[in-house]
């Protein structure tokens, strides 16, 4: 009896103890010293990370009693950690949210609203890709970057076979057909990799939208549409040109690209600036670029968002850095280091930018001219399981030759079963 | 009394000590590999994200009655089976063979061994990534080889016909070492008075192999062959850093597959349930190998 009691008191402890840490309010700004972690795969790219980081940093200038900790992970494995971190309870207090992995934060209640974070002037300053984050009437990240994609080449070695820049499609099979044959090399690459799936989705969609395609009405799918097969059509075609690095994944075809070994990409433009600053081989000026040479010229856009994660124990002081971060004058340091993706905000990107990297440009005009998201409108937490079949599919057509129409009727139907339950 | 005592004491040490030695495995067991597993039976019921785990609904067989009519499931099953069968077959003869080959002196034997045990010893991932590079179309070895032999190129790793076959190769080179050593240590275990014995009875080699060897070495061979087909079964980073579960899931097997839903479609209910069917298939394979080895040792016992 007397055992009996003894547990049924330390079981009802333990219990009322478990129970005082759920639903708690957020700490009250601590006037000691606090360490907030910011989290981004960004901090592991060599010319812009380290860029970005200088900006961060400098908030310990003006808020000297807070440390920003960098957290990275690689771009493969980032929303894997971070979903198993975040779903044990923990993970970094400010964390870049990329589409579409920030709608299933968003969905978990996994992030605090940031409804009160910033003043009219500074919403008013927010870009028009601020609306995907905001849920309910609530934004739960502000952009943390808006990336291009484009079409890159060697305009050096393009000359050199007397090639100029393709602006067709045709134009671009023949010239990558062109310079095989008298290279005996592939001359174009992109992704087309299962094992950088959520990689190769976020390019693809420049071939979707290059044809005035789309994934969705808001509505219903529209996987199997006849803009989409067009699309998939030309990526098959140039697959099987002779001319298309098979089997390169985007690791590799990017070394080459900066070894001068592959004189054409279609690549985010991210890349662009440590593929060539500094490179002697296939420096910056020897870049031509466009949106890819589709008809619509529609484009996509990866929209990252940073957020404040809902297990965080700094939410007051998480919140007062994200005031800093989307200062103007913050914003327009950042958009070195984020450059050639914009930032969040209207701010002007430097002019010497545009001088210094000349292929700069058309990704720019691309991005001003309302480019989609990476996401399926309408089916945003659905994404990475559409995404999954449409490229199984998209696989199939060009390792086994199924027939376009085939294999995207066959992704819609698959498609429609998983968003019905 | 003390006298008493004292032997009464040492009689219940003598009977607790084998429950001792024992209990702790067990409290292990149960604390690592059984309450993990419960809990993983239990999810397999939900709905849950990986996100949110601790809001998953109850949701009864929902997600196995949904993977029983999963073509990409069903799919999953067949490569993992096929997997398993030639990684087994492939290895358990290589590592034999290999066996076979090193147990006998010749010079340079140690610098032999040494060499073909290095596969086992390099981690899995830095074999995964230079196979990637072997298996490359335009600059891998495997092509460039091919090439110069007259034969033409092939999609090692973009080609459905070869992903499987690919990931099978890179498999047994890179465990068919540890089938070497055991089955190295059990042929060195054969008493040579019994090779003796057969070569006096006029025993050729192959008759001496059929008639000492073979059966002396035999358990240890079905034990080997029982910890590759689960160790196959369950194997994953060979497999997931050379394709993916691609080419057109070429390679998609029961853990590709868990993974694929738990992470990149944080569905940890659905996975969950994968990993139970795939834990049965274990777990029959299992069963009935002990329950054949149990009547061949019946057999034998009458015999």
């Amino acid at each position: 009896m007397r055992k009996r009691k003894f547990a049924l008191v330390t079981a009802t402890a333990l219990a009322i103890t478990a129970l005082a840490g759920c639903g708690a309010e957020p700490a009250p700004t601590s006037s000691g010293p606090v360490t907030l972690t910011f989290a981004t795969y960004h901090w592991l790219e060599k010319g812009r990370g380290d860029v970005m980081w200088k900006v961060i940093e400098s908030y310990t200038k003006t808020h000297p009693n807070v440390t920003i900790e960098q957290v990275s992970y690689s771009r493969a494995d980032y929303e894997k950690t971070l979903s198993t971190q975040i779903g044990s309870g923990k993970g970094p207090d400010l964390l870049h949210a990329p589409d579409p992995f920030f709608f299933e934060l968003e969905d978990a209640g996994a992030l605090v609203s940031l409804e009160d974070v910033l003043d009219d002037a500074g919403k008013a300053s927010l870009t028009s890709e601020n609306e995907l984050y905001v849920v309910d009437g609530k934004p739960y990240a502000f952009v943390w970057e808006t990336a291009g994609y484009g079409f890159f080449y060697d305009k050096r070695v393009l000359a050199d076979h007397g090639i100029t820049a393709p602006t067709t499609f045709e134009e671009l099979v023949a010239a990558a057909k062109q310079l095989t044959a008298e290279t005996g090399k592939p001359a174009i690459a992109t992704r087309h990799l299962m094992n950088e799936e959520s990689a190769w989705w976020n390019d693809h969609l420049a071939w979707i939208y290059g044809v005035g395609g789309d994934l969705s009405d808001g509505s219903n799918l529209t996987l199997n549409s006849p803009a989409n097969i067009q699309a998939e059509t030309y990526f098959k075609e140039l697959y099987d040109s002779g001319a298309f690095a098979v089997g390169d994944d985007s690791a590799t075809f990017r070394e080459k690209f900066k070894q001068g070994a592959i004189p054409m990409l279609i690549d985010a433009a991210g890349t662009q600036v440590s593929l060539t600053k500094g490179n002697e081989i296939v420096p910056p000026e020897s870049v031509g670029s466009s949106l890819i040479p589709f008809p619509s010229k529609g484009t996509q856009f990866i929209g990252g968002g940073l957020a404040i994660n809902g297990n965080s124990a700094h939410v007051v002081e998480a919140k007062e850095f994200l005031r800093w971060m989307y200062s103007p004058e913050i914003q327009t340091q950042l958009a070195e280091g984020m450059f050639p993706s914009l930032v969040g905000t209207n701010i002007e990107v430097p002019k010497h930018l545009f001088t210094e990297f000349p292929w700069f440009q058309p990704i720019y005009e691309g991005l001003k001219s309302n480019p989609k998201p990476v996401v399926i409108r309408g089916f945003e937490l659905k994404t990475p399981q559409v995404r999954t079949i449409f490229l199984t599919q998209i696989e199939r057509v060009l390792t086994q030759d199924v027939d376009v129409t085939e294999a995207l009727n066959e992704a819609q139907r698959q498609a429609e079963e998983v968003v019905r339950h | 009394m003390t006298y008493q005592t004292s032997t009464k004491g040492k009689r219940w040490a003598v009977r607790l000590t084998p429950y001792l030695l024992i209990g702790s495995a067990t409290i292990y067991l149960l604390v690592f590999i059984g309450v993990p597993l419960l809990q993983g039976a239990r999810l397999s019921f939900t709905d849950t994200r990986l996100l949110n785990p601790s809001a998953g609904r109850w949701v009864g067989v929902d997600n196995y009655a949904r993977l029983l009519t999963d073509g990409q499931f069903l799919g999953s099953i067949a490569t993992t089976l096929l997997y398993t069968v030639l990684t087994v077959a492939a290895t358990m003869f290589l590592g034999s063979v290999s066996a076979f080959t090193i147990n006998h002196t010749f010079p340079g034997r140690a610098v032999a061994r040494s060499l073909m045990v290095f596969p086992w010893a390099v981690p899995t991932v830095a074999v995964a990534l230079v196979f990637r590079w072997i298996y490359n179309d335009n600059s891998g070895v495997a092509n460039s080889a091919l090439k110069t032999l007259g034969i033409g190129q092939v999609g090692w790793l973009t080609n459905p016909d070869f992903g499987l076959l690919s990931v099978i190769i890179a498999t047994v080179w890179k465990i068919s070492p540890f089938v070497m050593l055991v089955v190295l240590a059990s042929l060195q275990s054969v008493p040579l008075e019994l090779y003796e014995a057969a070569k006096v009875d006029g025993a050729n080699p192959w008759k001496s192999f059929t008639t000492v060897t073979l059966p002396y070495i035999l358990p240890t061979l079905k034990t080997v062959a029982l910890l590759m087909t689960i160790w196959s079964f369950r194997r994953f980073e060979i497999i997931w850093l050379l394709t993916g579960g691609g080419p057109a899931d070429a390679t998609n097997t029961i853990v590709i597959n868990v993974y694929r839903q738990a992470f990149n479609n944080s569905r940890l209910g659905f996975a969950a349930a994968i990993g139970m069917i795939g834990l049965l298939m274990s777990v029959v394979i299992t069963v009935t190998y002990f329950i054949v080895e149990a009547r061949t040792e019946r057999k034998e016992t009458r015999a």
